[in-house]
């Protein structure tokens, strides 16, 4: 496969997990126009139907980049586990993201929006209900080193800010509030604090 | 001093370094072995960001804030009364191995004070990052500041083991780098040392290169300086990225009366970086007031258009190198209208440029569609 082959592809793939009910739809069209046109037609976006796709392709894209930075793992032994509300189906794909870089551990993804847990076996990836998972992730997050690690890294957190160069339009912009519900965030809630309500409720 | 208020006094006196990306091209083929820990990512990743926008992505510390030398804008500067202090390389290592299997961090930026003495300075960075290597078995992204000064032995061994590596140049010449210390010689103790940095980069493959950083302002610097000095950088020392960091005056540091440099003006020279390395646009066509300077009320791309007769455009006929210094192209539209003129397609409408992602409000005064082209820069205000 080419470059553009590749790209093609991914994009195709990633469009699949958009919950848009017109994706199917969508993809059948361009698929048509890739035959009829080429590759560079669609890749250049130039139909408008090539364009969505790009748009649903890149918002899951987004939202898997987004999610593999923002979830929290908790550690017990040799298993790291986390759980968050995804939006998208992508929970697969975070489990996958943390068995490669951790290829020892045990990787427990929990998505309560799907209520189903993804749990690594070996570079395997094997999904499992939620419920079981779940009352061993709460167990693990009461747990003392689990609580002085999240108070050492606010204080590192907190080390970091350089208040002449407070910028709320910027952080907002950065993380808009959608992910702040998803992935329960110490730091969101401390950007929220130093935002005005009015200019909080405008943006949201 | 405990772990957690050492965090808060180094983490504290390294926050001025700039980190921005995490992303690598990792070395062809490599194969990693599976009892490590962590790996590199192809893209940047923030795990957190903070009330000015910038995102977290690395825990960035000093390894130590005991320093001989007296920079004049740095908090960590001879003079300064500050509490001083150091972490072991277990404490630091043992940290951060807990913050990155979390998933708090993506990886380690390790700066530190020089100490009484450079090259023992360097060396004990140099065992922390070692430690994290060998004995934790790390293998994600690591970014080591190089201090200046040091010996082409320690460049050898930390482009070897780090991520990427850096040295701050901080001013864009001799003259202007004397007005901020009399300890840090320009030539021999920065570019001296960068010149090593690049010929031990390449043959250690070091993954995600080298960088630099210059602090912007406080040496009543220019524009045209910086963006000269960035340009031969990138020219001579196969620089991966400059950084540029407004200066920010410091409680307690010699500067701390000096006014504070607007971010506008860093946000407009990373636009030249940008336009530099990634559009090949050469310094000579920036536009900059009779001082030096560019004019912060102008995006500096749009200020270059206005300058230049290249324009009206026809989409239909023009070159990568014309669409990319064209007001609301970007490097990837530009690439799709390249594509799409080598099949044959003619540009008609404005809603294909659209569906491209150009931006139209910025992109109509310039070029000509139809044979039309938009009188009037009214759609800018
Ligand atoms: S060498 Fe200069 S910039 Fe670096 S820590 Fe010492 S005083 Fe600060």
């Amino acid at each position: 496969m080419n470059s553009k082959e590749i790209e093609f592809n991914k994009r195709l793939s990633l469009a699949k997990l958009h919950p848009d009910r017109s994706k199917e739809r969508i993809i059948q069209r361009v698929l048509l126009q890739e035959k009829n046109f080429g590759l560079d037609f669609v890749l250049s976006n130039l139909s408008e139907e090539a364009r969505r796709l790009c748009s649903f392709s890149s918002q899951v894209g987004m939202y898997i980049h987004k999610a593999e930075s923002f979830i929290k793992l908790k550690q017990f032994k040799e298993i790291l586990i986390g759980k968050a509300f995804f939006d998208f189906p992508v929970a697969k794909n975070i489990a996958e993201h943390f068995v490669r870089r951790f290829p020892q551990k045990k990787i427990i993804i929990i998505d309560e929006n799907s209520g189903k847990a993804f749990v690594s076996e070996g570079k395997r990836i094997k999904v499992h209900a939620a419920e079981k998972f779940s009352d061993f992730y709460n167990s693990i997050s009461d747990s003392v080193s689990d609580k002085e690690l999240e108070k050492l890294f606010g204080v590192f957190y907190d080390s970091q800010n350089i208040e002449a160069r407070r910028n709320k339009n910027y952080a907002l912009r950065m993380m808009p509030k959608k992910y702040w519900k998803n992935f329960g965030l110490r730091e969101a809630q401390k950007i929220e604090r130093g935002i005005p309500k009015q200019i909080l409720a405008e943006f949201c | 001093m405990n772990i957690t208020e050492k965090i808060k006094v180094l983490s504290s006196a390294g926050k001025y370094d700039i980190c921005a990306s995490t992303s690598c091209s990792p070395k062809k083929k490599m194969v990693l072995p599976n009892d490590r820990i962590g790996n590199l990512a192809s893209g940047g990743i923030c795990h957190s960001y903070l009330p000015s926008g910038q995102c977290v992505s690395l825990f960035k510390v000093l390894l130590s804030n005991k320093c001989v030398n007296d920079c004049f804008y740095c908090s960590n500067n001879c003079t300064a009364r500050v509490q001083r202090t150091e972490f072991s390389k277990e404490e630091l290592s043992k940290t951060f191995m807990h913050l990155y299997q979390a998933n708090y961090v993506e990886g380690l930026f390790l700066s530190s004070g020089i100490g009484r003495d450079e090259e023992i300075q360097m060396e004990r960075m140099l065992e922390t990052v070692e430690h994290l290597r060998f004995k934790e078995k790390f293998h994600g992204y690591i970014h080591l500041k190089i201090l200046p000064g040091v010996s082409k032995d320690k460049i050898d061994v930390a482009t070897a083991i780090a991520s990427r590596v850096s040295i701050n140049v901080e001013a864009p010449n001799k003259s202007r780098m004397n007005e901020l210390t009399s300890t840090k010689e320009y030539k021999t103790d920065v570019l001296k040392r960068m010149r090593w940095i690049k010929e031990k980069a390449k043959k250690n493959n070091l993954p995600s290169g080298h960088t630099t950083q210059l602090v912007v302002g406080p040496a009543e610097e220019t524009d045209r300086e910086i963006v000269s000095r960035t340009d031969k950088l990138y020219d001579e020392m196969d620089l991966k990225r400059g950084y540029f960091s407004a200066f920010t005056p410091i409680q307690g540091t010699p500067f701390e009366g000096k006014q504070k440099v607007p971010l506008r003006r860093e946000n407009f020279l990373y636009r030249l970086d940008f336009m530099m390395r990634l559009y090949g646009i050469k310094k000579d066509e920036f536009v900059f007031n009779e001082n030096g300077n560019l004019n912060l009320s102008i995006d500096p791309k749009f200020a270059m258009a206005l300058e230049s007769d290249l324009f009206p455009l026809d989409l239909n006929e023009a070159s990568f190198s014309e669409l990319i210094r064209t007001p609301g192209i970007g490097p990837t539209c530009a690439k799709r209208i390249s594509q799409m003129q080598e099949t044959g397609f003619k540009f008609s409408k404005e809603s294909e440029l659209k569906n491209l992602g150009v931006s139209l409000k910025k992109v109509l005064p310039f070029i000509e569609l139809n044979g039309r082209v938009q009188k009037t820069l009214l759609e800018f205000s």
